[in-house]
């Protein structure tokens, strides 16, 4: 209404610019609306708040939000402004407060109550919830809603506290409260409440009388499912073991294909026969009848595979049933049965132990055996093929060729191996289809990556160490695989495996846009980047991505709270413990602490001129965990998101490495441990040089900077003796390169750290009369920079005969090579910081006069030049580097030029790559090699330039 | 799609949600959806269908569908309906094996940029299938003209 009073429509403007995202427009309407009023708009203020939080103006926000915050108020649209700003800047708790005190100025609003529920909802703070739902309640008693808002905050507390506390007060609280309503329940949800009390009360007899009794008649038809599934829940846990049993076939009658069905049919008649009469004895008649009945099922629906594969899963279950012939039996009428449908063969594997390693005539090569002279010819693709026929002989092949690298479980010698790789690869030249849409991808796709599983075999056997043949030769099929499959999202994760594998970022990150890897795929894909970051080289893409992870894992939090609050809005209970604990989830996730850690890390080591700025930033709380006086996390209890599954695989050694993950999970552990003390040791410096700027000494920093420099040095004695678990150089199979830790360990960047400890505790040696404080001898700086040059001397052999680029050799894993420049990067930022904070710290003493300030003047030039000429020799190195890598740019194609295909008799070109894809191949890699050593090379430039006077600008 | 995306379904229509594993447990589909509209207009509506490349061909989609329109049924609605880009012939070919048929098109339903693959903004079909309180299939006669994204209730 534009008639409606001046003030509403100047508020409007504000809103409508906030609302068009035009942040800077609402300052400035908010603004104006202050000057009229004379400041007396709470409503415009807080507005003001959020749109300077929205341009990112933080230190401007804060305070006029706390200007906000100095006044009690009820009105409506300051308190959701308010509740605006509060999400947005991750202070959720402020909402709650915000409301207490709203709710005191007008106790009887149920709208203010509510949303101080949903406050307290916000924070997990369920004891609060209880508290308010009660007083809604009291307030308008014949909405049930409010009264079972307070029922389900007393489950959550039982939830949360557990032990006796939940059973002996809490639970039997909830279940009274309950109680006292049953004749009023009018809505499912009440219903379902009701049940998970009683569930979490043990007292299942009570469940299945609800789901009987007159309360049932509120469930809803659609539930129906849920509820057989939650009788059979029950039934189990009451042990009505032949209950269960008849229940579980009848649910499977009705659906005789669903394998988790299947399983707990299996199971609970085992049960129900063994508790009836002692385990099975072989030939148990119950056994056969169980079998029987099966395979009763199975002649009734012949075209379904669960029946059949069911036999299986019964002699896994119960070993006494298992007769190796038999299994095989069953298997091989499995694979002649459904070949030509995709995953049988990791259908089967998974039974592969039932076969015998030790009888001939019941192992795995015997069945490969037996079912090889059914398989169809190699099809071919032609114009006038049939092709549905085509797919379903090309599947049965691929299916047989999956399960014969599953079941022989081994690596092949190199004779066997390249004939086979020549036959996969010819068959699937052989079989591409035309006319697919982009999104489809080929059916023959699988036998390029069994050629390419081949190949990495062979890497891992032969030459993990030693050369990139293999690496390469795979990366070429795959380039090929791609562009006849641009959607392939299991080539393109091979690809980034394999390029990661040889120390290239860019293609690897390239691949990683294309695959679209967002939202909670950051969580079981990301990684396949994420830990790259601090290996190939400080890159600021990295850091780009580092970030998005970080905020993906932030935002989240806070809108899975969200949810719970719809879904106690809306009475879905059976969400909100599951919602609960999704937010553990979230805060527990090892990619979000690995990400926001790297983040911290990274970032304080490649900001320039800021470099102090960025530490008091990096180092601030609350999420810090990088002050020395907090506690050390000790990042227990991370829930490892990471799917090691993704690339298939089908060798079982090598996908049981892939199942035991936890290998990986304490990697990764001993590697947060080892950067989050780097990252706390980095900070302090600057907390010391900050303290000598202001007081002259280092007093209050002396201690805990002592306590991290024995942290350190039992760390570095750890990576020696047997005190740290042994880590692995070898690549992992599910992980193309050893773990980030010991390749760090002998790179030996860390090392850096206690020496710079002690320079900083003896730059300013005490005084003893209060005019002359002395400085430190430059020589203090010596164990420093002894530290680096060690670290220098281990590149510099690259360059051993002064500099010249025509003889810079190339280590033969250019991966490696990678991962130990990048630690030199490190420390170079580490020493370019170290040049800075002398300068900080000595500050006072640089403004004496001329005479007095002479010696800290000649301190400084010594400390920079000395500084400055390591980083100088540091990129000597890598310019050596860079040339040799920059002259081979455009060799490849020149190369592909003069080379004929390779093809022999017949068409027959022995499954060679293609020469186009090798020549692509070898030119991305090379570039891409370029350019992380020309992205380091430009660090340690920007480095290099060490401020003349000796002020760091973010100290200025 | 985003978490909060799921998290909204998985809060208002949990009966929705379907999933298909593997016999090694791997997630070979899923299918989630909602319900709406008032009157004749109260209808399940597939939000997502999703199977992995290599489970294609077992007749996933189907079941995934059935247990959809099952769960419609059981919520007396009048109909099922689902919106697919147009050029995503595959998948029209699919529904209308399942018993859909195109009710409508909509005009540049999906935009360019949404993902890596589709950098042109592309129309949808609006397909539909009748349930049982819908005998005479009356929300399945197609309109003659397509609509404009905004203009779709």
């Amino acid at each position: 209404n534009n008639k409606s009073d001046p003030r509403e429509r100047r508020l409007k403007a504000i809103y409508d610019a906030l609302d068009a995202g035009n942040n800077k427009k609402a300052i400035q309407e908010a603004e104006k609306v202050l000057r009229k009023e004379a400041g007396d708009s709470l409503c415009a203020k807080a507005l003001r708040a959020l749109a300077l939080l929205r341009s990112g103006r933080l230190d401007e926000a804060t305070a006029a939000a706390s200007e906000v915050e100095r006044v009690d108020t009820s009105e409506e649209s300051v308190l959701q402004a308010m509740t605006y700003f509060y999400k947005e800047s991750h202070r959720l708790d402020r909402i709650a407060a915000m409301y207490e005190r709203a709710v005191q100025q007008q106790p009887k609003s149920e709208d203010l109550l509510t949303s101080l529920f949903m406050a307290h909802v916000r924070v997990l703070d369920h004891k609060k919830q209880q508290l308010t739902a009660a007083k809604l309640h009291r307030l308008a008693p014949s909405k049930n809603p409010y009264y079972f808002w307070s029922v389900m905050s007393v489950l959550m507390q039982a939830t949360e506290c557990g032990g006796e506390l939940a059973s002996k007060m809490l639970l039997p609280l909830a279940a009274k409260m309950a109680e006292a309503f049953r004749d009023r329940m009018n809505a499912e949800a009440e219903v379902q409440l009701y049940l998970m009390v009683l569930e979490m009360q043990e007292r299942f007899e009570d469940c299945l009388a609800t789901l009987d009794g007159p309360l049932s008649s509120l469930l809803s038809p659609q539930s129906t499912e849920m509820t057989r599934q939650q009788r059979m829940g029950y039934l189990e846990k009451l042990g009505r073991k032949q209950e269960l049993a008849d229940a579980r076939w009848e649910d499977l009658t009705t659906e005789p294909n669903d394998w988790a069905r299947w399983q707990s049919c299996i199971q609970s008649s085992i049960n129900a026969d063994i508790s009836q009469g002692g385990d099975y004895v072989e030939a148990d008649p119950r056994l056969s009848e169980l079998q029987s009945r099966m395979d009763a099922i199975a002649a009734e629906h012949p075209g379904l595979s669960g029946p059949r594969l069911a036999r299986l899963e019964l002699m896994r279950r119960c070993p006494v049933s298992c007769r190796p012939e038999t299994a095989l039996s069953l298997m091989r009428s499995y694979f002649e049965a459904f070949a030509s449908r995709p995953a049988v063969a990791s259908d089967l594997l998974q039974f592969r132990s039932l076969l015998s390693e030790t009888d001939e005539n019941s192992s795995p090569a015997k069945l490969l055996e037996l079912i090889r002279p059914g398989l169809p010819e190699w099809p071919k693709a032609a114009a006038d093929a049939d092709r549905q026929q085509l797919v379903r002989d090309l599947t049965a092949r691929i299916n047989y060729e999956q399960l014969s690298r599953g079941l022989l479980n081994k690596p092949m010698d190199a004779e066997q191996r390249n004939a086979k790789i020549a036959e996969l690869i010819q068959a699937y030249r052989a079989n591409l289809l035309d006319g697919l849409r982009p999104t489809e991808v080929q059916p023959a796709d699988d036998l390029l990556l069994l050629a390419v599983s081949l190949h990495y075999d062979a890497w891992l056997v032969e030459d993990a160490k030693q050369s990139e043949t293999h690496l390469l030769q795979a990366l070429y099929l795959l380039d090929e695989g791609l562009s006849g499959s641009p959607s392939n999202y299991n080539i393109m994760l091979w690809m980034i495996r394999l390029f990661i594998a040889l120390g290239a970022w860019t293609p690897a990150s390239n691949l990683y846009e294309r695959l679209d890897v967002k939202q909670i795929l950051l969580e079981s894909v990301g990684f396949v980047l994420s830990r790259q970051v601090a290996r190939c080289g400080l890159l600021s893409q990295g850091l780009v991505m580092l970030n998005n992870t970080a905020m993906f894992y932030k935002n989240n939090w806070r809108d899975i709270v969200e949810h719970l609050c719809t879904a106690y809005r809306i009475g879905n209970f059976r969400k909100v413990p599951e919602l609960v604990a999704l937010t553990d989830r979230v805060s527990s996730s090892l990619e979000s602490v690995f990400c926001g850690l790297e983040l911290r890390h990274q970032s304080l080591l490649l900001s320039g001129p800021n470099i102090v700025e960025g530490v008091y930033e990096m180092g601030a709380p609350p999420e810090s965990s990088s002050s020395a006086e907090s506690p050390q996390p000790a990042f227990d209890g991370l829930v490892d998101g990471r799917d090691f599954r993704l690339v298939r695989e089908f060798r079982s050694d090598l996908l049981a490495a892939t199942a035991d993950a936890s290998r990986l999970l304490e990697d990764e552990r001993a590697w947060l441990l080892y950067r989050s003390l780097g990252l706390r040791c980095v900070s302090h410096l600057t907390r010391m040089a900050t303290e000598m700027a202001s007081t002259g000494s280092v007093t209050k920093q002396a201690d805990a900077a002592r306590a991290l420099k024995q942290q350190l040095m039992e760390q570095s004695a750890g990576s020696t003796g047997d005190s740290l678990p042994a880590f692995d150089i070898e690549p992992h199979p599910c992980l193309p390169y050893p773990a980030c830790l010991p390749a760090h360990f002998a790179a030996g960047s860390q090392a850096l750290l206690a020496p710079a400890i002690d320079y900083f505790l003896n730059l300013l040696p005490p005084s003893t009369d209060n005019s002359s404080a002395g400085v430190a001898d430059a020589s203090s700086i010596d164990p420093l920079l002894e530290s680096f040059d060690a670290q220098l001397a281990a590149v510099e052999v690259i360059n051993a005969d002064g500099g010249s680029a025509a003889t810079a050799p190339v280590e033969p894993l250019f991966g490696q090579q990678l991962q130990r420049l990048s630690c030199l990067c490190e420390s170079v930022c580490l020493l370019s910081l170290v040049h800075e904070l002398t300068a900080v710290a000595l500050a006072g003493k640089l403004a004496m006069s001329k005479k007095q300030r002479r010696p800290y003047e000649t301190f400084c030039r010594t400390v920079r030049s000395r500084i400055g000429d390591r980083i100088n020799r540091a990129a000597t190195a890598l310019e050596a580097l860079e040339a040799v890598w920059k002259a081979k740019i455009g060799q490849a194609w020149t190369d592909a030029d003069g080379q004929e295909e390779t093809v022999g008799v017949g068409g027959d070109d022995g499954g060679q790559p293609k020469r186009r894809c090798r020549a692509k191949v070898d030119e991305l890699l090379c570039q891409s090699r370029c350019r992380c050593l020309g992205e380091m090379l430009n660090l340690l430039r920007v480095k290099a330039r060490l401020s003349e006077t000796g002020r760091a600008g973010g100290a200025s | 799609y985003g978490l909060s995306f799921y998290l909204t379904y998985l809060v208002h229509w949990p009966e929705y949600f379907k999933i298909a594993e593997s016999s090694d447990g791997r997630v070979m589909g899923y299918v989630m959806g909602k319900s709406e509209g008032y009157n004749e207009k109260w209808h399940g509506h597939v939000t997502a269908l999703s199977v992995a490349p290599e489970f294609r061909r077992l007749g996933l989609a189907g079941k995934l569908m059935a247990g959809l329109e099952d769960v419609s049924e059981k919520k007396r609605a009048y109909f099922v309906d689902l919106f697919v880009r147009v050029s995503n012939d595959v998948a029209v070919a699919l529904y209308k094996k399942l018993g859909y048929t195109v009710y409508r098109r909509v005009l540049e339903y999906y935009s360019g940029n949404s993902s890596p693959m589709f950098e042109q903004d592309e129309d949808a079909f609006d397909m539909r299938k009748s349930l049982s309180r819908d005998p005479e299939r009356k929300s399945m006669i197609p309109l003659e003209k397509p609509v404009r994204p905004e203009d779709v209730d």
